[in-house]
């Protein structure tokens, strides 16, 4: 009888933990980057920004969420983008786009492509600001 | 005894004949030769009481956030629109998709996204936003193109390998050359298709008694619809690899508008193209409209100004869903079919992820990138290192499995998914044929030379 009560116990436990560890782990999988790049975010700062046009670090990134929430981009002028973001790289990708900034790697778990800010002009005044993915 | 052979050789002659020229006027399989006619279906002015239920579904949606809401009566009135909206929506959807036409009420404007298809292989695919003419659909296909087009979801068969049998079908391959796997998908819809589609063997034979009488335009025809055959029938393609050949991507960017169009039947409509898979319609019925007229899009072909003809399905996209798989990638990172795998697979999910971190700590080692992150050579290599390890550690079909997911969500860029696809390709290959000892070396150099010889693809 008391064999059986703690097979029984031994066997909660066990399906417990596995129920716990399966929580965990695709609760890393589907939340830990995104939760990460929380943790990450930097206020906007222009002159961090157009000093990091070119290069590998993520600056950008962590920066973007910031700059969208702060600044209206919709409705300003191509110049006042510039002394905003500066002057993107040229880059063959989002042809529906004018302005295309590379961020950084995507803030995905399987984290191999990159995240972009798009922007798009009609006569001289942005009309569309969106942040994309390869 | 010579008599009779000579007999028999000269009645299967003429059989193989009569089959050749019934395969070319019979019901059997070839082009759509529709041309814009803009006499039938003159470009008009918008019609100013067509009102886009798609906007006005977003205006309500939209509300969510203004401090009108706190009003009871505004909330009430919101949602009480939002539902009739959302109904006739979804009303819509369903005659469309049940009947494959749909009635139209004189006073009412529609608005949907339709599935749709290449009927013109090798011309440059529509931009995103080209405007369409329309026109019946004409030529050989008028037979067995409009079945199809309204039976392929039914029959339970993928927009891709439907697309593949109308390519097929247009370019004339006969039955007997189809896939096993394009004959049972066939069989499903036409099961009278051996009959109906022909028997290669037969042509064979025509066509050499045949060739020397045919005039030059129509062996180059031909010509090009051999090499649209060998294509297709090149099993060792994958889908994102055929369709770049036959739906090639355009050169321009900017897309060119058409206008709206007023149909024979008096009603307005006006197409917009987003690839050649997808087709935009807004329809206005005016109120003089003659009673029963209907919008059958399986009968008719949308010619663009520049690029290929797309003939029409009567599936009508989700929009919605779409909508929420962008949700769901833009709020967690991952696609929609990502997140189901990791549900599904946590522990091979949790192995793609170590692959993953080693594949971008790998590519920045070995390849000093000019531009740095871009979707250059680094991310052919990442593609091909990342796809070849997990293969090694979950196999192939999982590997498969989970990277078409991943590319899966609507605002990717049409252009980096094929190339991603394509070098993803390369990596699940070399893993599932590696029989070496030192894997993980030998996958490094093998990226590497791949991207010296360029046998993986990226824009620069």
């Amino acid at each position: 009888m008391k064999t059986g009560k703690l097979v029984l116990k031994i066997s909660l436990w066990v399906v417990g933990i596995g129920v716990l560890g399966y929580i965990l782990l695709v609760s890393f999988l589907l939340f830990g980057p995104k939760l990460n790049s929380y943790t990450d975010r930097v206020s906007y700062d222009s002159s961090q920004w157009k000093t990091h046009l070119e290069g590998k670090d993520t600056i950008k990134l962590n920066m973007v969420d910031d700059l969208l929430s702060k600044h209206n981009l919709v409705g300003l002028s191509t110049k006042e983008v510039e002394v905003l973001l500066g002057k993107p790289l040229k880059t063959e990708y989002f042809k529906d786009y004018d302005y295309v900034y590379w961020l950084g790697p995507e803030r995905s778990t399987f984290s191999i492509d990159s995240e972009w800010l798009g922007i798009k002009f009609q006569n001289g005044v942005v009309v569309k600001v969106d942040l994309l993915r390869d | 005894m010579v008599k009779l052979v000579s007999a028999i050789r000269t009645i299967i002659g003429l059989v193989s004949v009569a089959g050749f020229c019934i395969s070319i006027i019979g019901c059997a399989s070839g082009p759509v030769t529709t041309q814009i006619n803009t006499n039938k279906n003159p470009v008009v002015g918008l019609p100013p009481q067509f009102q886009s239920p798609f906007q006005s579904i977003e205006k309500f949606l939209d509300l969510n956030n203004e401090k009108m809401l706190r009003d009871k009566l505004i909330q009430q009135i919101r949602t009480k629109s939002l539902k009739t909206l959302l109904n006739q929506q979804t009303a819509v959807d369903q005659e469309l998709n049940g009947t494959g036409k749909l009635l139209l009420q004189p006073g009412y404007s529609y608005e949907f996204d339709l599935e749709s298809f290449c009927v013109n292989a090798g011309i440059e695919r529509p931009v995103k936003g080209d405007g369409l003419f329309l026109g019946d659909i004409e030529g050989a296909a008028k037979s067995w193109l409009p079945i199809i087009l309204r039976d392929y979801k039914a029959k339970g068969i993928a927009q891709s390998d439907a697309q593949i049998l109308v390519w097929s079908l247009l370019s004339k391959t006969k039955f007997d050359q189809l896939s096993t796997k394009n004959q049972s998908e066939l069989l499903k819809i036409f099961p009278d298709a051996p009959v109906r589609f022909g028997n290669s063997f037969v042509e064979s034979h025509a066509t050499s008694l045949l060739l020397s009488q045919i005039p030059s335009e129509l062996l180059s025809a031909k010509d090009k619809f051999d090499k649209y055959q060998e294509i297709l029938q090149n099993t060792r393609l994958k889908y994102s690899e055929m369709e770049q050949i036959l739906s090639p991507l355009p050169a321009r960017a900017e897309p060119s508008d058409v206008g709206w169009l007023k149909h024979e039947d008096g009603y307005y409509i006006h197409l917009q193209a987003a690839g050649y898979q997808q087709v935009h319609v807004q329809i206005y019925a005016p109120e003089r409209l003659k009673a029963n007229t209907y919008f059958e899009p399986t009968k008719q072909v949308a010619l663009p100004g520049h690029g290929q003809r797309l003939a029409l399905s009567a599936n009508v996209i989700d929009r919605y869903q779409g909508k929420a798989n962008q949700f769901i990638k833009n709020k967690t990172g991952v696609t929609a079919k990502e997140a189901l795998f990791i549900l599904k697979h946590p522990l091979d999910a949790l192995k793609i992820y170590q692959a993953a971190q080693q594949a971008l700590k790998t590519a920045w080692s070995h390849l000093k990138s000019s531009h740095n992150y871009e979707d250059d050579n680094t991310d052919a290599f990442r593609h091909f290192f990342w796809s070849g390890l997990m293969t090694h550690e979950i196999g192939a079909v999982k590997a498969q499995e989970y990277l078409d997911a991943h590319e899966d969500f609507p605002e990717n860029n049409p252009e980096a998914k094929s190339m991603d696809l394509f070098n993803n390709g390369k990596g699940i290959e070399y893993s599932s044929k590696y029989h070496g000892d030192n894997f993980e070396n030998d996958l490094i150099e093998t990226g590497l030379a791949k991207i010296r010889d360029r046998e993986l693809r990226w824009i620069k």
